[in-house]
């Protein structure tokens, strides 16, 4: 088996629309909640969103030709140029010769089209499908870097993401290609989303003062914040990665796809699936328990996710939990749902190469229920060797993705 | 049928090529008659089918864009030349669009 490296990262979210601006905000533990302005709320009784800032529009505008991204969603937008910043800072240079030796997979629940438009047939659109195409991430990215290898979408609501990377890397630990571009990316703060989440009561119902609305694993949390972006990794062999002597950010071990069969939203009773997975990621990765310092947690500020959880760590670390770092960075960047785990591996593989911990903020009363390390308020700085990065979604779908400091 | 003028060749060139440099970001300038449309502005076929679609209304013109598509077939415009060929032939004759390209 080949081992899989990480060698580029690329990142809009919330918190800015590059890597470098994401993850010092993230550190700076600033949040990137506020009032929702993509549409208007007077109807709505959810009001408050993690969006990605303005300037991204005129980035799009910049970087992608007119024809091009009149064809493109907001979401396949962000993880084009998501990519685009990966790959840069991969420094690859995809050869032709080798072209069948690059894919791409990519974590993303449809395309977030918004559904008035796909439904409105009185106007003549021939964009519609290309549009609403779920392979339309993959498509423009084969097209774009003429890579020429397997190349597809895999959804799987939250935790699409995890399930684009495990795929991801097996196309590289089978030896059957040395460059892979995975991530995920979603845009869904749309009035159907935000109605469709309100109504099941999944998400916070708080309007005053956003920025303290995602407040995971905390007494007050009353459900997630959404949020919106992309995380994408260019994952290679280890062989092509030293071969052309690239930066290595972090080792990517098999991460551990698991489904619940228990409930269409609710998590298993006392995360017992959420445990089997993180245990499965542990076993497939050759890590012992002891050796993992940190958990980028799913942990989505729902009093149920929260909970069990936390049950879970518990139940798979034992006594090592006392020394295990926990956070959870949707308290900044909210519930990114598709992109959330693109978006927290990128900031895990952060964590190992800068060294330090992202925190949870907003959690000032921690649930006297949880009892774990959760890195309250401000970030951590501590050599950081082993990774977790926990995505559990709607749908039973588990994905439990570990990094290593590479050597 | 409509009576292709000069006026109307000359507006259709214009419109054609004023299309493609808006969509494709390029100075109207460097688009010619004989700039390929796919390999020189790296255009694609859903941009026939919008462009036909706006020169259906802008001229009133009844025509299928199957009929127009099967026409493409036989006579592929590569160039900003040839489509703008094909766009007059099509507001001169609508759903009857000769078989036998026009020189």
């Amino acid at each position: 088996m080949e081992r899989v490296v990480v060698t580029g990262l690329g990142l809009i979210s919330p918190l800015g629309i590059d890597l470098k601006s994401s993850w010092e905000n993230c550190v700076a533990g600033e949040s990137g909640v506020g009032q929702i302005t993509h549409f208007d709320t007077r109807d709505f009784k959810i009001k408050i969103a993690a969006q990605v800032a303005d300037s991204f529009d005129d980035m799009v505008v910049k970087s992608i030709k007119k024809r091009i991204r009149k064809q493109m969603t907001r979401s396949v937008q962000m993880c084009f140029l998501a990519t685009q910043m990966a790959v840069e800072d991969s420094g690859i240079e995809f050869r032709e010769e080798n072209s069948d030796r690059y894919g791409v997979a990519i974590g993303a629940s449809g395309t977030d089209y918004p559904s008035d438009d796909m439904a409105d047939t009185s106007v003549f659109n021939s964009s519609r499908i290309v549009k609403s195409m779920s392979n339309a991430f993959p498509a423009w990215l084969s097209l774009h870097y003429g890579l020429k290898g397997p190349s597809f979408t895999v959804g799987t609501a939250c935790s699409s993401a995890g399930y684009g990377m495990a795929l991801a890397f097996d196309q590289i630990a089978l030896g059957l290609c040395d460059v892979m571009i995975t991530g995920g990316a979603c845009a869904p703060i749309l009035p159907e989303f935000i109605a469709g989440f309100g109504d099941i009561q999944a998400m916070s119902e708080r309007e005053t003062n956003p920025i303290e609305a995602s407040c995971p694993f905390d007494r007050r949390r009353d459900g997630f914040v959404m949020g919106e972006g992309s995380g994408m990794l260019v994952l290679e062999s280890e062989k092509s990665a030293r071969a052309r002597g690239a930066h290595i950010y972090a080792e990517l071990r098999r991460p551990a796809l698991l489904g619940e069969a228990y409930n269409i939203v609710s998590p298993g009773v006392d995360g017992v699936g959420m445990a089997r997975c993180m245990e499965t990621a542990l076993k497939q990765a050759g890590i012992d328990a002891s050796h993992v310092d940190y958990i980028n947690a799913h942990g989505t500020s729902t009093p149920l996710n929260d909970l069990y959880e936390s049950k879970a760590i518990k139940s798979v670390f034992g006594s090592h939990t006392k020394k295990l770092a926990v956070s959870s960075t949707k308290s900044m960047t909210g519930h990114c749902l598709a992109a959330a785990g693109g978006v927290e591996a990128v900031l895990s593989c952060m964590a190992i190469e800068d060294g330090v911990i992202p925190p949870t903020i907003n959690l000032h009363e921690q649930d006297s229920e949880i009892d774990l390390d959760l890195v309250p308020l401000e970030a951590r700085r501590m050599p950081v060797n082993v990774v977790l990065s926990n995505s559990f979604a709607f749908g039973g779908h588990n994905s439990v993705v570990p990094f290593i400091r590479y050597g | 049928m409509t009576a292709i003028t000069n006026e109307i060749k000359q507006e259709v060139s214009s419109f054609v090529k004023e299309y493609f440099a808006d969509e494709c970001e390029i100075d109207i300038d460097d688009i010619k008659d004989e700039t390929k449309i796919i390999e020189d502005l790296d255009g694609d076929s859903l941009m026939f089918l919008s462009l036909l679609e706006i020169i259906r209304k802008k001229y009133d013109v009844q025509v299928e864009i199957k009929t127009i598509g099967k026409s493409l077939m036989k006579r592929p415009a590569e160039t900003i030349g040839e489509l703008t060929d094909m766009v007059l032939l099509v507001i001169e004759h609508g759903e009857n669009i000769p078989d036998v390209a026009v020189a």
